[in-house]
């Protein structure tokens, strides 16, 4: 039972007492600041006025300022005052100028007056455009004639209210003169440029010196900086009165706030040494009760956490554990107490770090949270989450620290084998199985990230093994494996760190170079690549020798954009490739040019290949005794809009680098075989169909089968080779000869006796024929050395078991000569040209037709 | 120059009532910028005027400048400004071609005699109708650009570039000296618009273009700044290329701009009439007119001192010739109306001089004729005959450079 005037009412009763002290008080001192204020109100609203005036005039100045700072930079443009001195008459440079370089939508027109007050320039530049208001012609004479500088006029309000339109005329100098003059017009909205007050109802632009400032009527002035220009600004009469009402209330406040103060520090002292202590006593035996109850509670729950938690003193012994401890740590309650848990459970592998941050952390009595790697009793190592806490007594001493572990090796175990995973899946998408070296799209992501850098630079080398494919034929595909590898290490221990090889395909390479290096770095490393792939490689105790040839280009060389360099770096590559392969070759002037047509006859020519636009001509044969048609040479012709008909000499190398030759063959073949089997239709019958083919065409697969698909029924093929193939009678080409003979095709070599074969590879082969190059044949009757020459020609060609063909027959003396020397078949312009299938069906209805088989 | 001026129009102010008759002259030159060529001019007046006195037809001349600072719009201003004066008998024009070839027509309407001892520019004396009022003592671009095509070729020159100031006056050279080549069956290695104030950057760029189009020779139109610049920078070159410039770089300190050696390195050669040639030779009209001749209280004792030579001869002859028909004029009836009869009666003197004028150049027997379309040299006092190369020596003084000399 409490007594009605005991404890809670004695702090009631106080603090009336004080409540009732404090309002008098407040009402007291509101009275006498009202009194002493007063008389200084309307110099307090003037000066308020006045400063937010001050302020908006600036951003005012600053808005002009750039404005004519923009026209400062016009007006120095050579081409405005070419124009207002009548030296050029064609706007045209100025205008685009204009156009570029005034963009601020607030600009409206630029006009510029010559000395004459003539206007020589006109630029309209906003799109919802205001009737244009010349400057006063005083105005215009005065600039003119050096009186003003920059000058701001303002004109009238067009727009209700905070639109103002304001002319900036600039002189225009020459050689210290002022020549012209540059008008801006502009568009000021000063509502949106203003920042928005109550105090201030209306704003204004003047060109006006003011008055004084009359806050009486309301209006006020600020000068524009360093310009002829006022802001007026109208006050709000209702708001300026109020300012003084608000000070009043806030002086008020203001003094009523620390009559509070010091009536709530007199009210605390009260309560605390005379109410405080009586209910203190009352509160005690409560907590106490609760408090054993909680502490209960608290030690259950340790005892039966899965986490293990230990207490340790400020000596850094154990204290206390609960079991999980003892289970974690695989030692009993009474092996842990007054142990130092640092000593006792780290191990060789334990995180210095780690460990350091939790001694760290009891050192200077902090908190902390670590994974650790910690060590049980029978020395296994376990990863733990460990977090430190430290503690306090009633009185806020720190008396120790409680440690809370759970064990997370399975976490940090699954988390480390996904790491490696992550780590394994993106090196494999980035490089190559086979040689371990970047992929292409390696190399295509470095390339991307480098166009994306300021001022991006590309040197690029191109790498494509020579022959490699005879390597893979001949040597089978672990050979060609062992070589890609080989070079993959060359490449390696060729290249410097910031450059990326990479492999881009079956036998290609590349290697990016460093940003700042040019196309001479790139050169001599390709030099070198080459100098070290040029040397033979042992494989299965057999040398394979082996080359490569390298384009290289660079944007540095400035003939190609950074973006361009890949397709420059492949037509270098190409180049040094027609040149007899074995080179490094630099993207040169010459090669843009070359290059920059042959990709216009490029796109041509693949799109002649997809419509098979070429036509086969023909050029027949005769018997040299009988003068019978024996047979005809294919020859290919491309019918082009803008070239005309082209022969092969002007797209067969493009062709090649293209790899188009077997598409172009197949063409040829369908088209030409379709033809001499139509002619067979009329009964027109052509003996033997021959077509040239390079060396390298006829180790392709497609060719077998290119010609049993368009082979006529009576028509013998020949296939006209130029002899290099003879000197490299290897097995694989055997292989291929012998299928085309098989299949009845005849063999042919072209331009023989004036190739690099050797008699022996020539007899390895055994031709069918042999066809005696036309400049052994062109001279014959005018050279007697030459008869010799083809007689003993054509001697080997019949030890070898050959007939024997002579081209570029083109009179009547080289016909007699070489039929009397015991040619069997003649060609040449002699008999007839290349001709259409027409022109030959039309010959051969006239001639007589021999099987020459 | 100051004390001159002021004799000159103090003078007849003392002499005479203030209401007395008098004539002026008004000189429409850059008195501002390119100050040399036209004080040149003006003291080939001056000197031509003190052998008369001042005076023409009896009546004192007041010499008036005009300052248009090479301001085409100015230089106009002053032209409409003269046609209402009532005392103005002529103007003598300064170094600018542009402001004439722009507003020739508005020139031959408003009825000024145009007098011209410097300006070069074709179109200028060939008026679209046979009313013409602009007569000319000086270069004439449609004979200077045959004339230096001509000698560059006689000098060896294989492959001609043209750098043309980006100006009427340029232009209107680039046109002519296309067609001097073409009559030789060349074309030019190269054809460069060159800025009137031309920045460092823009100069590299036209040299630049030069070098690379394997131009062995340049012709020149230019002031005197750029073609200083542009000497200069060929200087630098490794390539020597050649350089014939037209006169427009003479306006004045051009040798202090452009130094001896970077003017050796491009042979350069200047188009000049024969002044030079002929003082070489000896000539008793030079010896009268530089008698007269002072320049900052100096009296100039041989043509080759004088900053721009020609400026002077020409402004001398024109200036004997302009009095010769002013004399003949006060004798017919017309000079006895208003000033714009007066005029008029001064154009038909022009057209018509009965009595040879000795000059500097030689005798003028007579220096103009009636002017109608299709007559192009009508009003062209000099010719072909009497254009010259000049060079400058290690000094900076032009010199005459002999044909054929290299």
């Amino acid at each position: 039972m409490i007594n009605r005037f005991g404890p809670v009412s004695l702090p009631r009763a106080f603090a009336v007492l004080v409540g009732a002290a404090l309002v008098v008080a407040v009402v007291a001192s509101s009275a006498a600041v009202w009194l002493t204020v007063r008389p200084f109100l309307s110099d307090l609203q003037a000066e308020a006025v006045t400063a937010q005036a001050n302020d908006r005039a600036n951003v005012v100045e600053d808005w002009l300022g750039d404005h004519v700072q923009l026209l400062s930079y016009l007006n120095a443009h050579p081409e405005v005052i070419a124009l207002a001195i009548g030296n050029v008459v064609d706007d045209s440079t100025l205008r685009s100028f204009v156009q570029r370089a005034l963009t601020a939508p607030d600009v409206q027109r630029v006009t510029l007056y010559d000395a004459l007050l003539e206007k020589v320039f006109v630029e309209d530049l906003a799109a919802d455009q205001q009737p244009a208001v010349p400057p006063a012609q005083s105005t215009l004479t005065a600039v003119l004639e050096g009186e003003r500088a920059t000058t701001i006029e303002v004109g009238p309000d067009t727009s209700g209210g905070h639109v103002v339109s304001v002319q900036i005329i600039e002189p225009v100098y020459r050689e210290g003169f002022v020549e012209a003059a540059l008008v801006a017009d502009l568009t000021l909205d000063l509502q949106a440029l203003l920042p928005p007050s109550p105090l201030i109802a209306d704003a204004a632009l003047v060109t006006t010196p003011p008055g004084p400032a009359r806050p009486g009527e309301g209006m006020v002035f600020a000068r524009v900086g360093g310009f002829d220009v006022w802001l007026a600004l109208r006050a709000e009469p209702g708001q300026v009165a109020g300012l003084g009402e608000q000070l009043i209330t806030r002086v008020a406040a203001t003094v009523g706030a620390a009559l509070l103060l010091t009536f709530g520090l007199l009210a605390l002292a009260g309560l605390w040494s005379i109410v405080g202590p009586h209910v203190a006593l009352q509160r005690s035996e409560e907590a106490l009760r609760l408090q054993k109850q909680q502490l209960e509670e608290l030690a259950a729950i340790a005892r039966n956490a899965q986490d293990a938690i230990c207490v340790i003193d400020l000596a850094m012994s154990i204290s206390w554990v609960n079991p999980s401890f003892e289970k974690l740590t695989g030692r009993r309650a009474s092996d842990l107490i007054d142990r130092n848990p640092g000593l006792l459970l780290r191990g060789p592998e334990t995180d210095a770090d780690a460990a350091e941050a939790l001694d760290i952390a009891m050192a200077s009595c902090a908190p902390a949270a670590v994974d650790i790697i910690n060590y049980n009793a029978e020395g296994s190592p376990y990863w733990a989450h460990v977090t430190i806490t430290p503690l306090f007594d009633m009185s806020g001493r720190h008396y120790g620290f409680v440690s809370v572990a759970r064990d997370i090796t399975e976490r940090k175990r699954q988390h480390a084998a996904l790491l490696k995973l992550n780590e394994e899946i993106a090196h494999r998408a980035n490089h190559d199985s086979l040689t371990d070296l970047p992929n292409r799209s390696a190399i295509d992501a470095a390339l991307d990230a480098r166009l994306k850098e300021d001022d991006p630079h590309v040197t690029l080398v191109r790498i494509d093994l020579d022959h490699f494919k005879y390597v893979n034929d001949t040597l089978g595909h672990d050979a060609g494996d062992h070589v890609l590898g080989v070079v993959a290490d060359v490449l390696r221990t060729e290249t410097t760190p910031g450059q990326l090889p990479a492999r881009v395909g079956g036998d290609e390479f590349a290697v990016l170079m460093a940003a700042h290096e040019t196309s001479r770095e790139a050169y001599e490393l390709a030099e070198r690549l080459l100098d070290r792939i040029r040397q033979p490689v042992l494989y299965a105790g057999r040398p394979v020798r082996f080359g490569a040839s390298f384009g290289v280009a660079s944007s540095r060389d400035k003939l190609l954009r950074p973006e361009e360099v890949a397709l420059g770096a492949d037509a270098a590559l190409y180049e040094a490739k027609a040149l007899g392969r074995n080179t490094v070759q630099l993207y040169t002037p010459a090669l843009h040019t070359h290059a920059a047509k042959n990709r216009d006859l490029a796109a041509e020519l693949r799109t002649a290949v997809e419509i098979g636009a070429f036509v086969p001509h023909f050029q027949p044969q005769f018997d040299a005794k009988t003068g019978a048609l024996v047979g005809v040479e294919t020859l290919a012709r491309w019918p082009t809009e803008a070239h005309g008909l082209l022969g092969p000499e002007a797209f067969l190398r493009l062709a090649e680098q293209m790899s188009l030759l077997t598409e172009i063959d197949a063409i040829l073949f369908r088209k030409a075989l379709g033809g001499i089997g139509g002619l067979a239709d009329q009964g027109i019958h052509i003996p033997k169909v021959s077509f040239n083919l390079t060396p390298g065409q006829i180790l392709t697969h497609d060719l077998p089968r290119s010609i049993a698909s368009a082979a006529v029924p009576g028509v013998t093929i020949a296939l006209e080779i130029a002899d290099p193939l003879v000197d490299e009678g290897t097995p694989s080409r055997r292989f291929h000869v012998d299928t085309l003979r098989e299949m009845g095709v005849e063999l042919v070599v072209d331009d023989f006796g004036a190739g690099a074969a050797s008699i022996l590879g020539l007899h390895g082969v055994n031709p069918d024929a042999v066809k005696i190059d036309r400049r052994l044949v062109l001279p014959l009757a005018a050279n007697a050395a030459y008869e010799r020459l083809v007689r003993a020609t054509i001697g080997i060609g019949r030890a070898i078991g050959a007939t024997v063909i002579a081209s570029g027959v083109e009179t009547e003396a080289h016909a007699r000569i070489l039929a009397e020397a015991g040619v069997d078949t003649l060609q040449g312009y002699h008999f007839a040209r290349p001709m259409p299938l027409e022109q030959l069906a039309e010959l051969a209805a006239h001639v007589q037709v021999r099987d020459a088989g | 120059m100051f004390f001159r001026a002021a004799l000159i129009l103090a003078l007849p102010l003392l002499a005479l009532p203030a209401y007395a008759e008098r004539l002026e002259i008004w000189m429409d030159a850059d008195f501002s910028i390119q100050s040399r060529s036209a004080e040149m001019i003006e003291l080939g007046v001056a000197a031509a005027l003190s052998e008369v006195d001042n005076r023409i037809a009896g009546l004192p001349v007041d010499l008036i400048r005009r300052d248009h600072r090479g301001n085409a719009k100015r230089s106009f201003a002053t032209i409409r400004r003269f046609s209402e004066s009532a005392h103005g008998l002529s103007v003598i024009g300064g170094i600018h071609s542009t402001a004439y070839i722009t507003y020739r027509d508005q020139i031959n309407d408003a009825r000024v005699p145009l007098l011209l001892p410097w300006s070069a520019g074709g179109p200028i004396t060939r008026a679209a109708t046979d009313d013409n009022w602009i007569f000319r003592l000086s270069v004439d671009d449609w004979k200077a650009a045959p004339f230096l095509v001509d000698q560059a070729l006689a000098d060896g020159c294989t492959s001609i570039a043209l750098i043309m100031l980006n100006t009427g006056w340029g232009r209107a050279n680039l046109a002519g000296m296309k067609d001097a080549l073409s009559r030789h069956g060349h074309v030019p290695a190269a054809e460069v618009l060159l800025d009137l104030v031309a920045s460092p950057t823009h100069i590299g760029d036209v040299v630049n273009t030069v070098v690379q189009s394997g131009a062995d020779c340049v012709l020149l139109t230019s002031v005197t700044e750029s073609g200083a610049s542009l000497v200069n920078s060929f200087a630098a070159q490794p390539k020597a290329t050649r350089i014939y410039s037209h006169w427009g770089i003479l306006g004045g300190g051009f040798a202090d701009l452009a130094p001896a050696a970077a003017r050796e390195a491009v042979s350069l050669r200047v188009l000049q009439t024969c002044g030079l040639r002929i003082e070489a030779e000896g000539s008793p009209s030079l010896t009268t007119a530089l008698k007269n001749a002072t320049v900052g209280g100096v009296v100039i004792t041989r043509l080759q001192n004088l900053t721009a030579p020609a400026g002077f001869v020409h402004a001398y002859d024109l200036t004997r010739v302009l009095i010769a028909a002013g004399e003949q004029a006060a004798k017919t009836p017309a000079w006895s109306g208003s000033i714009e009869d007066r005029r008029a009666a001064l154009r038909a003197a022009l057209q018509r001089l009965e009595a040879p004028v000795e000059g500097i150049l030689g005798t003028y027997a007579p220096p103009f004729q009636p002017y109608e379309m299709g007559r192009i040299d009508a009003h062209e006092a000099l010719g072909v005959d009497d254009l010259c190369l000049a060079a400058f020596d290690r000094t900076g003084q032009l010199v005459d450079a002999p044909r054929g000399a290299r």
